[in-house]
Formats: C-alpha cells, sequence, structure tokens
C-alpha cells in the first residue's frame, strides 16, 4: 500500500505533465498553420509580383515549408476539439465525421509545400507551386474551418 | 368590330439600351461569378474578374438609377408601401398588368438585387480566405477579423440569399408569362413592349 502510494506520487504529475489539455492541442496546431502561413506570406506575394524576387529568401521558406510537411499533425486533431466543443477553434466537426477525407486534404498540402523547395530557384516554377499550395489551403478551408 | 378598343394598343419603349445592356451583361457576370465561385477551380482569378465586373455593371446601374431616363430612374420606380399592396390585389388577376418600367412589386425587388449586389462585391473585396492567393485587394485595410472571419461569412450567406432572389425574379417571370400572358422577357431585349390601353 504504502509502495503503491508513493509510486502514485511519482506517477501522477508525470502524466499530469504529459497529458496536454484540449486548449493547449489547439494551440499548438494553430501555431503549426501559423508557421506555414509565415512561410506562404514571404512565398506568395513574391509569386504575385507584390514583392520583389529574394532567391534565399525564397529558398529559406521553400525549405521551411518542407520541413512542415514532414510533420504529422493529425495527433493534434483528437475528438473533442472541434469549434462545437472549444472556444478560439474554428476546426468543423465534419473533420471527425469525415476523417478520410480530411486526411486527405492534410496529405495534398502536404504534397504541394514538399514540392516547393524544387520550385522557389525562379519565378516562372515558384508561380504555380505556390498556386499549387494556396489552392490545398482553401481546398481544406472551404470544407473544414468555420468562416 | 369584335374587339373594337384593341385598337388602343400601344408599342412602347420601356427600356432603354443601357438598361438592357447592364441587365444581360449582369446575368452573365452574376451566374459566371456564382458558379465559379461555388464549383470553380482553386486558383479563383476569373471568379475575382466576373465579380469585379459585377462591381462596375451594378456602379454603373446605380448612377442610371439616378441620372437615366425616366424608367431607369429609382424615383420612378420605387413606390409607397400602399401602392405596392394595391399592386399585389391585381397580382392574381389572369390578365398582363400592362404596366409600362418597373412595376411597384418589381422595383423593390430591382433595389434588393442590387443592395446585395454591392454588399457581395464589397465583402468579396476585402475577404481573406488565408489561402494566400484568393484574397481579396482591399483585405490588408480592414481589421483581420472582419477580413477573415466576418466578410467571408457574410460573403457566404449573401451568395445563397442572391440565388434566392434571383429565383424569384425568374419564377415571377415565368407567372407573368403563363399565368398573366405577359411577356416581360422580350421588352429587356428589344426595350419594346406593348401596352394595351383599355382601361
Amino acid at each position: 500500500m504504502r509502495k503503491t502510494l508513493l509510486a502514485l506520487t511519482f506517477v501522477l504529475p508525470a502524466a499530469a505533465a504529459f497529458a496536454q489539455s484540449p486548449e493547449d492541442t489547439v494551440k499548438a496546431r494553430q501555431g503549426y498553420f501559423d508557421l506555414l502561413g509565415a512561410q506562404m506570406a514571404v512565398l506568395a506575394p513574391m509569386a504575385q509580383g507584390k514583392m520583389d524576387f529574394d532567391a534565399a529568401k525564397a529558398e529559406t521558406a521553400a525549405k521551411n515549408l518542407g520541413a512542415l510537411a514532414k510533420v504529422d499533425i493529425t495527433p493534434l486533431f483528437p475528438e473533442g476539439t472541434s469549434n462545437a466543443d472549444l472556444m478560439d477553434t474554428r476546426a468543423l466537426p465534419v473533420i471527425w465525421e469525415r476523417g478520410d477525407d480530411f486526411k486527405a486534404k492534410l496529405s495534398a498540402m502536404h504534397a504541394a509545400a514538399s514540392e516547393m523547395e524544387a520550385a522557389a530557384g525562379s519565378l516562372e516554377t515558384l508561380g504555380p507551386a505556390v498556386g499549387k499550395l494556396g489552392g490545398a489551403c482553401k481546398a481544406c478551408h472551404d470544407d473544414f474551418r468555420a468562416k | 368590330m369584335a374587339e373594337p378598343r384593341r385598337a388602343q394598343s400601344r408599342i412602347l419603349t420601356v427600356w432603354d439600351p443601357l438598361v438592357r445592356l447592364l441587365h444581360w451583361c449582369l446575368v452573365v457576370a452574376f451566374f459566371a461569378a456564382w458558379g465559379l465561385g461555388e464549383w470553380g477551380p482553386n486558383q479563383m482569378t476569373w471568379h475575382f474578374y466576373f465579380g469585379y465586373t459585377v462591381g462596375a455593371l451594378v456602379t454603373i446601374r446605380v448612377i442610371w438609377g439616378l441620372v437615366g431616363p425616366r424608367n431607369a430612374r429609382f424615383t420612378s420606380f420605387l413606390y409607397k408601401p400602399g401602392e405596392v399592396i394595391a399592386y399585389l390585389r391585381h397580382l392574381p388577376a389572369r390578365e398582363p398588368s400592362n404596366w409600362v418600367g418597373h412595376n411597384p412589386l418589381g422595383g423593390w425587388s430591382v433595389l434588393a438585387m442590387l443592395g446585395l449586389l454591392i454588399v457581395q462585391v464589397a465583402t468579396g473585396l476585402v475577404s481573406d480566405p488565408q489561402d494566400f492567393i484568393n484574397v481579396g485587394p482591399f483585405a490588408q485595410y480592414v481589421p483581420s477579423s472582419i477580413s477573415t472571419s466576418l466578410a467571408p461569412s457574410i460573403h457566404e450567406l449573401v451568395s445563397t440569399l442572391l440565388l434566392i432572389v434571383v429565383g424569384i425574379h425568374i419564377t415571377a417571370i415565368a407567372f407573368y408569362l403563363h399565368w398573366k400572358g405577359e411577356n416581360l422577357v422580350k421588352p429587356m431585349i428589344t426595350g419594346k413592349k406593348v401596352i394595351d390601353e383599355r382601361d
């Protein structure tokens, strides 16, 4: 009995430290999308001619996108974290109703993001790549994100 | 001498060329913008172009509604509630309205359509769907709570309202044609309408 209690005093705080609250999970995935957005905020204005093409900045942003494309964020979408469950999220419950479709759209985004590095070398290839990744953003927002 | 009063039918020019041109351009631009918004490619360049076109057409129509010929003017076709009710009483009758210009009910539907189109163009111009490729040209000038959330919400809601209003508009034209025996489409093409002045 004493041993069990002693063990619990070590295990319980550890478990509490590891279990992320739903609010923290939401923050984590929003941080991921903010990071994606920060790269696109560099690349999209260049592709659209609103900013001069800067090869070094474009390369860095594209490399970051390539790294972000390798992150599996599906664990950051546990049940109970939709906008019906929590404030401060625009994740629609339909994410969990049509999970395969949601994952397919995430994969499409990752595929487009991973192609960016090869495309960022020149404006001619950057434009279509930004269009493809932006299109992947839109396709998922249309179905799975509240306005 | 079966119908001696037939002779009192007159052919009047009810719609000036600009009103007709704007109307049919709007039909094309509206349905193109609507269809592209709903089913078009993720890169919404053409939705934007048709949206700008709608904005230009509506702007010209509003100016024309202030300075154009009589039947095009807001002051000529926005009737008082009492006149609208009087018109509604006659609506079920199976006879042509013989109305010259927008009737009291149609006038308000014109204003509703123009108003919704203005809201739709305005919210589109300031919408930021956060996809970096379909950002409205004026989205950067409004607070992000408006550009990323409020404006897109209204844009989506009004797209449905517009479809309903246009549906009512087309239904009303079918009603006039089949129930009242009055063709309203032809005058919008030729500008001319046969008005029976027996009453």
